[in-house]
């Protein structure tokens, strides 16, 4: 990972700005959206890839203590992913590295959508919120690393 | 595939909050399927995609809009050693790729 960055710093402009965005390992909840009302009626489990993001913060914690980076800023939002059924998003989280394990049962989530669907006119849609991290560098020039 | 993946540009007013990309040079590290550059390549003023699945490169290329091709480059290549000159880059964006 210092070999990545290490070439990221070569071709950046001194001054110049490194992005770090990347997802964070935590519980997803899981919602249905319809025109009247957001209701969670369950979760996916992010937080599989915890040792993945901790190497990524070593990685990223090395260059800056070296002085090759300043950190200027870091804060998160909510990426969302949306699908017009439970089995969409289920065919999704059987494929995806980063979320698993969803609670409650597909059946039951499929029960409680078609509960608030027929409580809402109009277009119901499953939703997944995954927390993700961004934060801000700035490539050191070599006066600030004297 | 979800239907939609941030349907109302989160990320995108987070990445173009963090900093200024009018006129920058911009390489993305990890950029699959180019989403996220098409989202801030119209304020740059060149993007380069690197992403090491040649598949993922291909879907980019696919599926980048005529109006930004002019000023986004996707090819296969790891950040490990970057085919560029030194100080080439005012942004690197590392997308989901440590």
């Amino acid at each position: 990972m210092v070999d990545t960055l290490g070439g990221i710093r070569r071709v950046l402009a001194t001054g110049g700005i490194l992005v770090d965005l990347r997802p964070v390992p935590s519980k997803c909840p899981i919602e249905v959206v319809t025109a009247e009302e957001i209701t969670q009626v369950g979760e996916a489990d992010a937080s599989g890839m915890a040792a993945d993001d901790a190497a990524a913060d070593r990685a990223i914690g090395d260059p800056v203590e070296r002085g090759w980076f300043l950190l200027r800023r870091r804060g998160q939002f909510n990426f969302d992913f949306y699908w017009d059924s439970v089995h969409e998003m289920a065919t999704f989280m059987a494929d995806s590295v980063r979320m698993k394990n969803v609670v409650p049962p597909v059946a039951d989530l499929e029960k409680a959508v078609r509960g608030l669907a027929a409580r809402a006119p109009g277009r119901t849609r499953v939703r997944c919120r995954r927390a993700t991290m961004l934060a801000v560098y700035h490539k050191a020039s070599p006066k600030t690393l004297d | 595939m979800p239907r939609e993946l941030d349907p109302h540009g989160v990320e995108s007013q987070a990445l173009l909050g963090a900093t200024d990309f009018d006129g920058a040079r911009v390489l993305e590290v990890g950029s699959g399927d180019g989403r996220l550059a098409f989202r801030y390549a119209s304020a740059s003023a060149f993007v380069v995609g690197i992403e090491p699945q040649l598949n993922q490169v291909r879907s980019a290329l696919q599926a980048c809009p005529s109006d930004l091709r002019p000023r986004i480059t996707f090819a296969q290549a790891t950040a490990l050693a970057p085919p560029f000159r030194d100080d080439a880059f005012d942004i690197a964006v590392l997308a989901w790729s440590l």
